[in-house]
């Protein structure tokens, strides 16, 4: 027999399962708005509302490149305890959220959006991939979130979007690291100064970085009227990742060069130097100029295996001839914290935190618009010395390091004996390639 | 008579200086270095049909190996070889056994995507275990000379790749032809219900081809460490030239395999001397034409 729980009448059973409009009422209304209005407060909550400064680290964490990632991730997080324990900035403690980029623009941007959107990061510091960062920029200003770059040296980056086709800049974009333009500038002057080479090729990564490489090295040495011959049809500009350069070798050696550009970088420049040892190369050209050769992250598992006499480049030197008090200290904390010697990566990722944070004090304020007037004309000095951000670039007035390659069997490690930083004027730069490349390519400056 | 000699002579040194025999030596060691991965890729083909994704990152696990055996663990170069075969033969064992058998009978898309994840896997692993950095490895001392070889210069390490991978191309090919053990290889290959019917250990015959082929893979990779730096990742750009090699050659064909390493060897040499980017992008306009035109491979399918 069925229960008479079954012949209740519609009104009962509706009583007994909903309740009339009138009880969605004032209280559970107000009860459940203010609970909304709570989450949202808490989920979309920038940093600078509740006692924190959230800064956004998209860098390459994975595959061939993460030691930079990994160096840029020391750099942050040793200035990031020195920062919060000292008070913070305007009072406020520093969160780093650190992104994978894998190398991808497109994963780079997923990630941006996310720490900007989805986690509430304020600023940016980041990321390592020239092609990347050109990807990225439209978005940051899209985005209106202060952006210190501390790696890709595209020139483009730092050009205003209106004055070149392939230009980037805009009013959110900075770079706090030495640029390709600024890199080669000092390869050019080394080239002037220290070599007696006059005919030139260059073997060089198979991407913008590559091929920018020997054009700007041109351009300079052409502005400078040098009068140097280029053998173009020996450029060899190789993938990364490519496990023997012995083909690419010969090719560069084809046209008998005086002097070659090295703008290998990282795994790929070890593996190239290495190969390049059994071959005839360093009896045939006498001017090897190695861009990122001094790059910790070439050196360091080189060990004794580099050779000696070579000129090389890099974006910051730990060791120079006179180290600054906060050069030192730098360099003795990373020592002490990591064993090993900071790259350039590790020293431009702490000093753009520091960076942002004279910007911000200066600012009294973690308003986006506030923090990048601060930062346009900012003087500024770190590990790497005293320097200003230019206010219409946006790009850093950081020297180009290069010196010649000699070991220390104190450090394990070849150094650069002697030094020879090379200052870059952006007036001296702009003139330069205007001269020698008719403003095809710009210096960023 | 003397007029002979010195006609033969002056022949002799024409070829040398007319034949580029550096560039060909140079794509004979590229090709050597790559055969191993490839033998190992078309032997797991071959015999298990599976198309092993993960190949590249058991490359690079060899090579990882092979280098903390010769510069951190021992000291010692051919114990680090062997180290790097046997550990990554035994880590293609458990691949196979606890995981790929479970989805022999499954699409193939299934095995697919099952080695496509033990990529990423292998990859974090890595680089929880060695770290972000390049590694460099130096060549054994046993092979730290050079070699003059028909007017040229080689590195002795170069010769002995060309040499090794001729030798295991050959001991292969005696095995799965003369031996009793190649019979069952082969049959297993043919037809695996067959094979099962007849008393064959089918599933013991496919954990010991995923080793030897894992292994063998392992090695190549532990030969590659003294003459490039070691990266995670490094394994990601051989496997597209693996796969390239063994498209080229014939799925399952180790005479292919070999062939077509040393066709990808040779272009790499003189491709980039041709045009420039040519050792990039020949390499896939051969695969191209081997695919339209003999879509089965220059030496067919099978072993």
């Amino acid at each position: 027999m069925m229960s008479s729980d079954c012949t209740r009448n519609s009104s009962e059973i509706g009583s007994q399962n909903s309740r009339p409009l009138s009880s969605i009422d004032r209280r559970n209304f107000l009860k459940t708005a203010g609970a909304g209005l709570g989450v949202t407060a808490i989920a979309g909550c920038s940093g600078s509302e509740d006692g924190v400064l959230t800064f956004g680290c998209p860098y390459v964490q994975s595959g061939f490149a993460a030691n930079y990632g990994e160096s840029a991730q020391f750099g942050l997080e040793m200035a990031q305890e020195e920062i919060n324990a000292n008070g913070g900035i305007n009072g406020q403690d520093v969160e780093l959220l650190f992104r994978d980029t894998e190398l991808s623009s497109q994963t780079a941007i997923q990630q941006v959006r996310s720490l900007i959107e989805e986690d509430g990061a304020d600023f940016l510091i980041g990321v390592d991939s020239s092609g990347v960062s050109l990807q990225l920029a439209p978005v940051v200003k899209e985005l209106q979130v202060p952006w210190v770059c501390t790696h890709a040296s595209t020139p483009f980056l730092t050009v205003p979007e209106d004055d070149h086709e392939q230009a980037v800049g805009n009013d959110y974009t900075f770079r706090n690291s030495c640029s390709l333009s600024q890199n080669h500038y000092g390869a050019a002057v080394t080239a002037r100064d220290q070599t007696d080479a006059e005919r030139w090729t260059m073997i060089g990564p198979n991407y913008a970085y590559g091929t920018q490489s020997y054009e700007y090295f041109k351009g300079f040495t052409q502005g400078m009227g040098l009068g140097y011959e280029f053998l173009d049809d020996s450029v060899t500009l190789p993938d990364l990742g490519t496990d023997d350069f012995t083909p690419q070798i010969r090719r560069v050696l084809e046209n008998d060069p005086e002097g070659v550009l090295i703008s290998l970088w990282g795994g790929d420049l070890i593996t190239f130097l290495g190969q390049a040892q059994n071959t005839e190369f360093f009896d045939v050209v006498d001017a090897p100029l190695m861009m990122l050769g001094a790059a910790t992250d070439v050196l360091n598992p080189m060990g004794d295996t580099m050779p000696d006499g070579l000129w090389a480049g890099t974006r910051y030197w730990a060791l120079p001839n006179e180290s600054s008090e906060a050069n030192q200290t730098f360099v003795q904390k990373f020592l002490d914290q990591h064993d090993k010697i900071p790259s350039y990566n590790a020293e431009g990722a702490y000093r753009g935190l520091y960076l942002f944070k004279k910007a911000i004090e200066a600012a009294g304020s973690s308003n986006a618009d506030d923090v990048v007037g601060s930062l346009e004309g900012i003087q500024h000095s770190g590990p790497v010395g005293e320097y200003t951000v230019d206010s219409d670039s946006h790009q850093a007035g950081v020297p180009s390091s290069w010196g010649k390659t000699s070991y220390s069997e104190e450090r394990g490690v070849s150094v650069l004996e002697p030094f020879d930083p090379v200052d870059t004027s952006p007036d001296t730069l702009n003139s330069l390639l205007e001269e020698g490349t008719g403003g095809r390519w710009p210096a960023g400056l | 008579m003397a007029d002979g000699r010195r006609v033969c002579n002056a022949s002799v040194v024409y070829l040398l200086e007319t034949i580029p025999i550096r560039e060909i030596f140079i794509g004979l060691s590229i090709g050597s270095r790559l055969f191993l991965i490839a033998l190992g890729l078309s032997l797991i083909f071959g015999v298990l049909g599976v198309l092993n994704f993960a190949h590249g990152a058991l490359y690079m696990i060899g090579a990882f190996i092979g280098m903390s055996f010769t510069t951190e663990l021992v000291g010692n170069f051919w114990i680090g070889l062997l180290a790097a075969g046997l550990t990554v033969g035994l880590i293609g064992v458990v691949i196979e056994s606890g995981f790929i058998r479970r989805i022999y009978d499954r699409p193939k898309l299934d095995q697919l995507i099952l080695t496509f994840a033990f990529i990423f896997v292998i990859n974090e692993l890595v680089l929880l275990t060695w770290g972000t950095g390049t590694k460099t490895t130096p060549t054994p001392q046993l092979l730290d000379f050079d070699v003059a070889l028909l007017g040229a210069s080689f590195t002795a390490y170069r010769v002995f790749l060309i040499l090794l991978s001729g030798t295991v191309m050959i001991t292969l090919w005696l095995v799965l032809q003369r031996t009793f053990v190649g019979r069952v290889v082969r049959a297993t290959s043919t037809d695996r219900d067959m094979s099962a019917l007849l008393g064959v250990n089918v599933p013991r015959v496919y954990t010991g081809v995923f080793f030897v082929g894992s292994a063998l893979t392992g090695i190549g990779g532990a030969l590659a460490a003294p003459i490039q730096g070691i990266t995670p990742g490094i394994g990601n750009q051989v496997i597209i030239q693996a796969f390239i090699i063994v498209v080229i050659g014939g799925l399952g064909s180790f005479v292919g395999a070999f062939a077509g390493a040393m066709i990808i060897g040779l272009i790499n040499s003189f491709g980039v001397l041709v045009i420039a980017g040519g050792d990039v992008f020949l390499p896939f306009l051969v695969m191209l034409l081997v695919l339209i035109f003999r879509p089965t491979g220059l030496f067919g399918g099978g072993s």
